[in-house]
Parts: C-alpha cells; structure tokens; sequence
C-alpha cells in the first residue's frame, strides 16, 4: 500500500505540472498488477487502446477510459505515452472514425491541447464512453493525424 | 514540416542567378561583383513525408526576400555571399512568424589556370542566424501551435566541385556537393550531397536564359525523427528551374525563375512541393 500510494503521488504532481487547459487533475496510480481491480487501484479500467503512429510520426503508449470512485469518467493517456512534440502542440479528439473527420461535428469530441508526453486525463461525460471508438492525436495547424489508439 | 521547416526552406532557396557564377567552374575577376535580390511566394498543401508518403495537409505558405553576392577577391577567387533578408512562414489558419534566414558565406577557388574547362572548389559554412523557433499559433484551435523557425538552427559546411563549358553562345556546367550536418542540442542531423547540372543560352544581346536540374540526396537512416519537419533532417528532392534574365543597361537586370519538383533522380522526402515563381533585381559591375 506504500508503494501505490507513492505512485498516487508521484502521478498527481506530474498530472499537475503537465495540465493543460480543458485537461482534469486525477489521483490515480499509473499502473498495477490488475488494472480493472477496483479496491487496489481506486479506478476502473474500462476501455484500453495502443498508439499507433501515422504519416511518418510517432505515437506510442496506452490510452484508457477509466472511472474514478466518484463515477466520473476519464481518457487517460498512460506515462508511457509519447508523441511528436517537435512541431509544438498536438490537439486530442475521441473520434467514431479511424481518421479524423473534422467536417462531421457528431463524429468527434475534442479533449484538450497538450504539448507533453506522459501522462494526461481528460474528464468525459458517461455516454460518451461508448461513443467514441479512437483517441486520435491531431496537428491542428498542418492538419496532419500523427497517430491513433482504438479503444477496446 | 523544408527544412520542415528546414525542408521548406531547402525548397526555396535555391536560386542561383544567371549571370552570377555560383556553381560552375567559373570564378569572378578580381574587383567585379553581382547581386540579386528576389522575392518569391510559395504555397503549397502537398507535403511528402520523411517515408516518401505524399499527404494533403492544410496550406502552408512562404514569403521570402532573399540576397545572393559574389565578389572577385583575386584572380581565381570568388567570396559568396547569400541569405533570406526576411522570411514569413505560415499555415492556412496560423498567425504568420517571420525572421532572418541563415546566412552563407562560401570561399570558391578555380583550380584550372585557363578558362577552356574551369575546375573550381568552394567551401561554403552555413551560420544558424536564422530564428530557431517561431511558433505560430492557431487560429482556430486555442493553444495549438506549430513551430515554423526561419533557420534549421544548426551549423553546416557545403563542400562544392563543379565544372564549366561554353560553346559560344552555349554553356553547360555539371557540381556535386557534400553538405556536412552538425548537431541540433545533441542530435545528429544526416549529411547531404547534390549532384545538379545546368544548361545556358545567349540568344539576344540583352537576354540570357538557362535550365537547372538539381537533386539531392541523404546519407543513412534517420536517427532523430523529431529532426525531420521542423529541422529538415533527410529532406531529399529534384528540382527543376528554368530563368529568363534580360539586362536594361550595363549593370541593372531583372529576373523570372520558375522552379517546380519532382521525383527523379533523387525522390521527394520531408518537403513542400508546389511550383512557384520568382521575380529578382540584378545588379553587376
């Protein structure tokens, strides 16, 4: 119990530092032996998804839809997530479609502009956990998809 | 995203005046100079990744005001000077940055004593005087930026060898260079190298045209893909321009260069690609 409560910490400081506009401050571990096991881990697991890269960029790391103990729903981008932040800044969609359709309003939910690697969580309404299907990494300016998780 | 921002700037800058010597074997007598002074206005939304994969992005546009001059140091010696005196960089939705360009400085020496098939070879630093960054923010999506640097912020030495031959109103020059790459906070960059070959005409007194095919190549993988868009790492392309120069006296001339890609010899990797032209002002004595 020592050891998660000092990743509960270390997680929450980092979350601090990194929080963008539009992104959420929320206590919980970064990993653990049974990730759906709600009375270690103070959160469900409820969707999870890799990163791929696209079009020549990097994407990597793990992306989850989660819930906390107060039953409020989060995407959260896991510490191991890392993308291409040599352009500057990436903006984070949910997205029913594989490739980002910002033409199609309905098809996608934004969640925030961040410029760090590592770990991030973007507060969501409940009904939006099944409606989206992909965490999309999108270069807003170039209009480029740098890479995608499909949540499953 | 030239070179990006580099690979663009590779794109669009590669003018070489006609009357200027810049890579043949030829080298300036000692005491005379020329300079230019050219704009161009380049847009375009087919990029090219590092792979070769071409994308349709939103349009990125350039606005540049360059300078290029030669100088006849001594006979068989020619000191280059060139640099983009402004550059404006930005994407369709994003607040324009703009800034200075890095400045060349190139040594030429002729190594043939006569003039029947001058040999000549240049060394040529390449200062990071440019802006390293300049973030352009979004216009439509607060907070989202994009950093669009007016130089690729690295040191780097060309190595030119180029040869000349004229047949009256004709010539024919031929260069491969070699451009050693440094490092950008820690990060190697891969070298480059070009091989490019020119053709030239005199049909009138006052008018002189010429053709250019241009192409460059990278050395190795990419080991630092966070070098590409922004920095330029491993842009490769072939370029192709035509000018037409038509001088009004002695000394004043203007110039129209069109210039475009392709994808032969050397393939379009980490660049811009859009035909476009440029208008220039000479200036020789």
């Amino acid at each position: 119990m020592k050891l998660i409560s000092f990743l509960s910490i270390a997680t929450f400081l980092f979350a601090l530092a990194s929080c963008q506009k539009d992104e959420v401050i929320v206590q919980v571990p970064d990993s653990g032996p049974n990730p759906g096991d709600t009375t270690t881990l103070a959160v469900t697991v409820l969707k999870t998804g890799m990163f791929t890269g696209q079009n020549s960029y990097q994407a990597s790391g793990t992306a989850q839809i989660i819930h906390d103990i107060n039953q409020q729903h989060f995407v959260r981008l896991v510490s191991d997530f890392k993308t291409s932040f040599a352009t500057g800044s990436v903006t984070m969609y949910l997205s029913k479609n594989s490739n980002l359709q910002l033409s199609d309003a309905t098809s996608l939910h934004k969640l925030a502009v961040i410029n760090t690697n590592g770990s991030h969580n973007f507060a969501i309404s409940p009904n939006q956990v099944n409606e989206f299907q992909f965490v999309i990494i999108w270069c807003a300016p170039a209009g480029i998809q740098f890479g995608r998780a499909e949540l499953k | 995203m030239r070179e990006f921002f580099a690979s663009l700037l590779i794109l669009t800058s590669l003018l070489v005046p006609y009357l200027a010597f810049g890579q043949s074997g030829w080298t300036r007598s000692p005491g005379s100079f020329f300079v230019k002074l050219d704009f161009l206005s380049f847009a375009a939304d087919n990029y090219f990744t590092p792979t070769g994969a071409q994308l349709s992005t939103n349009t990125f546009k350039q606005n540049s005001f360059n300078f290029y001059g030669e100088y006849g140091w001594k006979n068989r010696w020619t000191v280059i000077a060139s640099m983009p005196l402004l550059r404006q960089n930005a994407f369709d939705g994003t607040e324009p940055v703009a800034g200075i360009g890095d400045l060349q400085l190139e040594l030429k020496y002729r190594l043939t004593k006569n003039n029947q098939i001058p040999l000549a070879l240049s060394i040529a630093p390449e200062l990071p005087t440019g802006r390293r960054n300049a973030f352009s923010k979004s216009k439509t999506v607060p907070g989202e930026q994009i950093n669009l640097p007016t130089g690729d912020g690295e040191f780097n030495l060309w190595t030119t060898l180029a040869a000349s031959k004229s047949f009256g109103k004709i010539y024919v020059s031929g260069f491969g260079a070699y451009n050693f790459r440094t490092k950008y906070k820690g990060l190697g960059f891969r070298d480059l190298y070009q091989f490019g070959i020119e053709g030239g005409w005199n049909p009138l007194d006052r008018l002189w045209l010429n053709a250019k095919l241009r192409a460059q190549f990278a050395s190795g993988e990419s080991q630092h893909p966070e070098l590409g868009f922004v920095r330029g790492d491993g842009t490769t392309y072939t370029l192709v321009s035509a000018e037409a120069l038509f001088k009004f006296n002695k000394n004043w001339g203007a110039s129209a260069t069109f210039l475009t890609g392709g994808d032969w010899p050397a393939p379009l990797k980490n660049i811009y690609v859009a035909s476009y032209f440029s208008i220039g002002v000479v200036y020789e004595k």
